[in-house]
């Protein structure tokens, strides 16, 4: 936390390799948060260029509170994904999202069963509300904390964790209505 | 289940964006210039010799000013109460000689409506202007007398 903290003043300063190193760190977490809510890549490359750009040119008004600096990207990019969706159309073709999320998951094309699993549950997050959404990625896939993802979705704690139980549970029957629906199709 | 569902949302974790992005976008994002913020842009702009120089020719020029013209005395301003006794004894000053104006105004202006009124006044008698008429002759022969001594006069 300390190095983060050093490298962040360096950045404030001008210090554009200190900016770099934390983009390095953060761009594979931010970008798979982004793909995971927009579902498309090149939607995804464009909005994470977006995020780390602003990131970069307003870092001066950073101000350290606790928590880390991802918290603040993931809020720029939460800002961002809403923003994309207030300018673009809100329907998500589910054909194209699924062709797309197997053209990007490294060492799957041999692992077809377990790379429908995670289409599978891709299409039960693109079902979820945005907030649901972006709490399960934060929380599952990125392993924030709660208190990182309050920080970043403008909310409590505690709304956090009501959020994700909802979201858990509305996945679950997703999840359980596609199993099922696929068995009848197969028999 | 949840356990399940938990195991599948990690192995979401692999997703990586392309490196060839990656390296085009960091090189993008790094050549930008960075905001400058209101406040940093104000204190440029005063740390500028021009502008220093400027402000202190300014204040130069004011605290001469003020020094070279001593009837302008600030604390003479500020005494409200002066000014403001000044005010009222101005007022009343022309209210006086309003007062007075009006007052000999009035009486001159009834003076001269008692005396159209009054017909036994001796200039505005009728029988007086007739009589006055009746005794004026204008062909008197003292005129030519008077003629001619003019003419001596002026030739």
């Amino acid at each position: 936390m300390k190095e983060e903290i050093t490298l962040v003043q360096r950045a404030q300063s001008g210090e554009s390799e200190a900016f770099g190193v934390l983009y390095d760190t953060y761009l594979p977490k931010i970008y798979r948060f982004i793909l995971l809510k927009v579902t498309k890549k090149t939607d995804a490359e464009d909005i994470t260029h977006q995020v780390f750009l602003s990131a970069w040119q307003n870092i001066k008004s950073y101000r350290f509170q606790g928590n880390p600096f991802s918290s603040w990207l993931y809020k720029i990019a939460h800002n961002a994904v809403i923003d994309f969706y207030r300018t673009q159309k809100p329907i998500v073709d589910i054909e194209l999202v699924s062709e797309d999320s197997l053209a990007h998951l490294p060492n799957l094309e041999h692992e077809l069963d377990r790379g429908m699993e995670l289409i599978k549950v891709r299409h039960a997050l693109t079902k979820l509300k945005p907030d649901e959404q972006s709490i399960l990625i934060m929380k599952f896939v990125d392993e924030l904390s709660n208190k990182e993802i309050a920080e970043a979705l403008h909310k409590t704690e505690g709304a956090i964790r009501v959020i994700q139980h909802r979201a858990l549970k509305q996945i679950k029957n997703i999840l359980n209505e596609s199993t099922h629906t696929q068995t009848i199709r197969t028999a | 289940m949840s356990q399940h569902i938990h195991k599948q949302l990690e192995q979401l974790r692999q997703i990586s964006p392309d490196p060839r992005f990656a390296a085009r976008a960091r090189l993008s994002v790094l050549s930008q210039k960075q905001n400058i913020s209101h406040i940093e842009m104000f204190v440029s702009f005063v740390q500028k010799p021009m502008v220093v120089g400027s402000f202190a020719f300014a204040l130069a020029l004011f605290v001469l000013i003020s020094v070279l013209s001593p009837t302008v005395s600030v604390s003479s301003l500020k005494d409200t109460n002066t000014l403001n006794q000044e005010i009222s004894d101005l007022s009343i000053n022309i209210h006086l000689k309003e007062l007075s104006y009006q007052q000999n105004a009035d009486s001159m202006i009834m003076a001269a409506i008692t005396e159209i009124k009054d017909t036994k006044v001796s200039h505005l008698n009728q029988k007086t202007l007739n009589s006055e008429s009746q005794n004026l002759n204008i062909e008197n022969n003292n005129t030519e007398d008077i003629n001619k001594l003019l003419d001596t006069v002026i030739f």
